[in-house]
């Protein structure tokens, strides 16, 4: 199976998604497809031993629409077509808006008794009234003009028999004005009656309103990707080489896997590497969040669009253009922003069926009120006003702008959510299930307690702990090991090192049996334990980890390590308190230990002396409770349990497991960002539900309205210009209420 | 965009000055065309006649009153209904005036030339006076300042085929509620392009 994604243009509505999501979905072999109108993007699943790209291709040009492949140049040109469009579209209303009200105050200036300004009699409606009629015409045309891509798209699609939101404006402005034209002819006959059956001026406002939605929809739309671009515009468009043993400064896209890059003091690391030379100190906050620069050296790893400090470094490259840690963030809001939430999907179900509908509504209620006996112009306007008042724009953009807005703003925090999926489901989470290590704790333990039996030494105690656990890749053994270097305590060589995975190590030095790990462990070798075992328990009570040492299956001490619980670790459980939220916590370690540390941070809820592999479990067993449960760990070792879960929050890592394997991405290690993370999801389903409201609700008051429903009850009309107006207002009000989630505060 | 605004703005002005510059021609004029042609229609139903000095007269069918057009274009009426009602013949508008038993309501035409065929007569008039010409829901009318003379565009379809129309104001003295033959109603007017309604007096001929 392959993912493509491709750009899609010439899509100005939902129905324009829908109808290519449907002929895309009909090819063989295409598993899943998503257009996204606001990202203007198309997310595809293909079998390619059933069909290829290439026929997705043909069948979007079919369709009649148009397609590009995504490439960093077209990320750029994409940016100068957004400018320019928008550039465009003002021009466009401005045009219009600089003939159209002329043309309103000739039409109907006279309706309104506190406006003074005279018309001349030469365009007197009861004098000369076929000046009247050519005076609207040459005024009417510029504006035609300007909303010509109304005309070209929608009657394409009605030839197409897929009409969108254009054809409705298409053919009521047609309407309108192909009925003026009539009364024109008809006035230069001599029936002057025909003076009341003028539209121009609701052709030239339907299309002016039309074009002032547009221009503000446009501009909103460009200030929704804002994220993004701030992601963009991180990277350095260069970087300084070293070739033959002379700098070069070369465009960034130059830059190949292995070149050796110097990067100067206050200059931004180009893409991701390996420091080859030199030292200095990285301000990586845009990826950890973490505000003190972090030291390097040869050995360690940079990050593209970190800022280097003080020193000079040579770095090698090691991940180029998308394979770096940015474009990996970069992809991640991208497909984010172009994801579906399933709430959206029922818009766009809706959306495909809804301009047909309206077709037939706006003929069923122009026959019944010519039947009822109305004349032919009201039975006109009737048309008109259903027509541009059912426009579904505001329903096509209700999801994907406050999905755009919403994984923007989550961003720019340092929250990464992958998708409209994950945000819906985020919105409904009942339990949290929080990791220890690394989580609510720093995951930086440190050596606290050393006690040995009286027949070893301290030290020899240590040196044996720190030996043996130096091939271990654990934290807890990680601070032993720290702790002996600190001392100065030589390590010894160890051999036959084995991970008893939740229990802890065994190794073997100078003929020695090591093995260091807890209760468990000694209990399975039956290792006697009982010397010490009040110790531990007190160590376990302080929230400390006692680890058995034993030698040659004899206990000779132990050695606690304690990891400090995060600062705002506290507080950030409180909050999800707070929210409804039931918080629960899951380790390896001991059930004392754990229950201690539970107890810092106001968790009652503990899950200890879990293994690895039953963390998963555990989120089943909760699941099984009927409840909906987040996992949050730090993405490496607990990958199993954050899939298992209905949301995976991977905290503090930016590591392509975390992202594989998590639903939200935390790039800070701030348990902070659980809660943040969690209300910026309902924050965001709530603004998509009361966008969905608002455009459903001008629909479905607006079309009877417009049908003249309340008109049989001695009711009002809708004035077509009034069903544009409203129309506008639906899809600017849409994308407004999105913009608000920008205010979004943690 | 700053050049398209500009342009705009230029085609605006451009399309007033050519809708001020060529809308009076003659051959636009659908109001002056339909107007004649009506009123042709109507003169065969009346009494029309000329005088030696070649005046034009349309007298209705009660006998009493009459359209005609000479040096002034006007309508004249019976006076003793009006000095019943109450008027006061001393205190009469510029327009209007007394000759002998008779209420003339008249404005000057701006050229007269004498002729004896009724139809170019009237066309003549249209053309020489062309701003005293109006149309208003299915009636041509002639505005005699405060006044009108109207006539339907089409008789068969309208059953009010000639309308005299009074601003009882004007007329000191005048009880309208006292006036017969006469109807105090409200009407829409235009002033300029401005509808507004006042009150009128009305008093219908139909010659089918």
């Amino acid at each position: 199976m392959i993912n493509k994604v491709l750009k899609i243009s010439d899509m100005t509505c939902a129905a324009c998604a829908a109808r290519i999501e449907k002929v895309v979905g009909k090819i063989e072999g295409v598993l899943s497809v998503s257009v996204n109108l606001a990202t203007e993007r198309m997310t595809v699943d293909i079998d390619e031993t059933k069909t290829n790209i290439e026929s997705v291709k043909k069948a979007v040009e079919k369709a009649g629409y148009g397609w590009a492949e995504i490439s960093k140049q077209l990320a750029d040109e994409d940016k100068e077509r957004k400018e320019s469009e928008i550039r465009s579209m003002k021009t466009k209303l401005a045009v219009s808006a600089i003939f159209t009200f002329p043309l309103l105050y000739i039409a109907m200036g006279h309706m309104i008794p506190w406006i003074k300004i005279p018309v001349p009699n030469l365009i007197d409606p009861m004098n000369y009234p076929f000046n009247f009629a050519i005076t609207q015409i040459l005024l009417t045309i510029p504006v035609l003009v300007a909303g010509k891509h109304f005309y070209y798209a929608g009657f394409r699609a009605i030839w197409m028999l897929a009409p969108n939101m254009d054809s409705l404006i298409a053919m009521g402005t047609s309407a309108a004005t192909v009925y003026s034209l009539y009364s024109t002819l008809e006035i230069w006959s001599g029936n002057l009656n025909f003076i009341e059956g003028l539209y121009f001026e609701t052709a030239a406002m339907i299309i002016t309103l039309i074009l002032l939605g547009k221009t503000l929809e446009a501009i909103s739309k460009g200030k929704t990707g804002e994220a993004i671009k701030k992601l963009m515009g991180l990277a350095p468009k260069t970087a300084t080489i070293i070739k033959d043993g002379a700098e070069r400064d070369i465009p960034i896209d130059d830059v190949a896997v292995g070149d050796i890059i110097i990067v100067k003091p206050g200059g931004k690391i180009p893409v991701d590497g390996l420091v080859t030379d030199g030292s200095t100190a990285v301000d990586e906050s845009m990826l950890t969040g973490e505000s003190m620069p972090v030291d390097k050296k040869s050995g360690d790893a940079v990050y593209a669009a970190s800022i280097n400090g003080n020193g000079v470094i040579r770095f090698m490259a090691t991940k180029v253009g998308g394979d770096t840690a940015l474009a990996q963030i970069i992809k991640l809001v991208e497909q984010a922003q172009g994801s579906k939430a399933p709430i959206a999907q029922m818009a766009d179900i809706v959306s495909g069926y809804f301009v047909p509908t309206v077709f037939i509504i706006a003929l069923g209620a122009f026959t019944v009120w010519i039947l009822a006996g109305e004349s032919f112009a009201f039975a006109l306007t009737i048309f008109i006003s259903v027509l541009v008042i059912a426009c579904p724009c505001a329903l096509g953009l209700a999801t994907p702008t406050a999905i755009m807005v919403g994984t923007g703003k989550g961003a720019e925090n340092g929250i990464l959510i992958k998708g409209g999926e994950a945000l819906e489901t985020a919105y409904k989470i009942q339990t949290i299930v929080l990791d220890k290590t690394g989580t609510i704790t720093e995951g930086k333990p440190k050596l606290t307690d050393i006690i040995s039996v009286p027949w070893v030494e301290r030290d020899r105690l240590l040196q044996f702990a720190a030996s043996a656990e130096k091939g271990s890749e654990h934290p807890l053994g990680d601070a032993i090991v720290k702790a002996a270097e600190s001392e100065n305590i030589e390590i010894l060589s160890a051999d036959n090192f084995e991970a008893l995975t939740g229990r802890g190590i065994k190794v073997s030095i100078d003929g020695t049996d090591v093995m260091a790990g807890n209760l468990k462990l000694m209990n399975e070798y039956g290792i006697y334990t009982a010397v010490l075992d009040s110790d531990a328990d007190r160590l376990a009570e302080e929230g400390k980890t006692p680890m058995y040492i034993a030698l040659n299956s004899q206990l000779v001490g132990i050695i606690a390590v304690a990891d400090v619980v995060k600062k705002s670790s506290a507080e950030a459980i409180a909050k999800l308190v707070g929210m409804g939220i039931e918080v629960a916590m899951i380790t390896g370690d001991n059930k004392r230990t754990a229950e201690a540390v539970a107890k810092q941070v106001g968790i009652t809820r503990v899950m200890s002396e879990v293994l690895p592999n039953d963390k998963s479990n555990e989120i089943k067993k909760l699941q099984s409770e009927g409840k909906r449960v987040a996992m949050v760990g730090d993405g490496i070792n607990d990958a199993p349990a954050l899939v298992q879960a209905d949301i995976g929050i991977a905290i503090g890592s930016g590591t392509d497991v975390a992202m594989e394997s998590a639903d939200i991405v935390l790039m800070h290690s701030d348990l902070m960002d659980v809660p943040t993370a969690l209300k910026l999801s309902r924050s965001t389903i709530r603004n998509i539900k009361q966008n969905l409201f608002w455009a459903f609700a001008y629909n479905v008051a607006g079309i009877p309205i417009a049908a003249g429903v309340l008109y049989i009850f001695g009711g009002p009309l809708l004035n077509p210009i009034f069903a544009a107006l409203a129309m506008s207002m639906s899809s600017v009000s849409v994308v407004a209420n999105a913009l608000r989630l920008r205010r979004f505060k943690a | 965009m700053r050049n398209t605004i500009i342009l705009s703005f230029v085609l605006l002005v451009s399309i007033f000055g050519a809708v001020l510059t060529f809308g009076g021609a003659k051959q636009l004029d659908v109001v002056a065309r339909e107007a004649v042609k009506s009123f042709e229609e109507i003169i065969p139903a009346g009494n029309a006649s000329f005088d030696d000095n070649g005046n034009f007269t349309l007298i209705f069918p009660n006998g009493k009153e009459r359209f005609f057009i000479g040096k002034r274009v006007g309508v004249e009426f019976d006076l003793e209904p009006f000095l019943k009602a109450g008027l006061n013949p001393d205190k009469l508008p510029p327009d209007f005036s007394v000759k002998g038993t008779k209420l003339i309501v008249s404005i000057e035409n701006n050229k007269f030339e004498k002729n004896s065929n009724p139809d170019a007569v009237f066309s003549e008039f249209v053309e020489n006076n062309r701003n005293t010409i109006g149309y208003h829901s299915g009636h041509f009318g002639i505005s005699l300042k405060v006044s009108h003379f109207e006539w339907a565009k089409d008789m068969v379809s309208n059953d009010k085929d000639l309308v005299f129309m009074l601003n009882p104001a004007m007329l000191s003295g005048l009880d309208p509620a006292k006036l017969d033959g006469w109807y105090l109603t409200k009407v829409k007017m235009m002033d300029g392009n401005r509808v507004f309604e006042t009150e009128r007096l009305l008093k219908f001929y139909n010659i089918k």
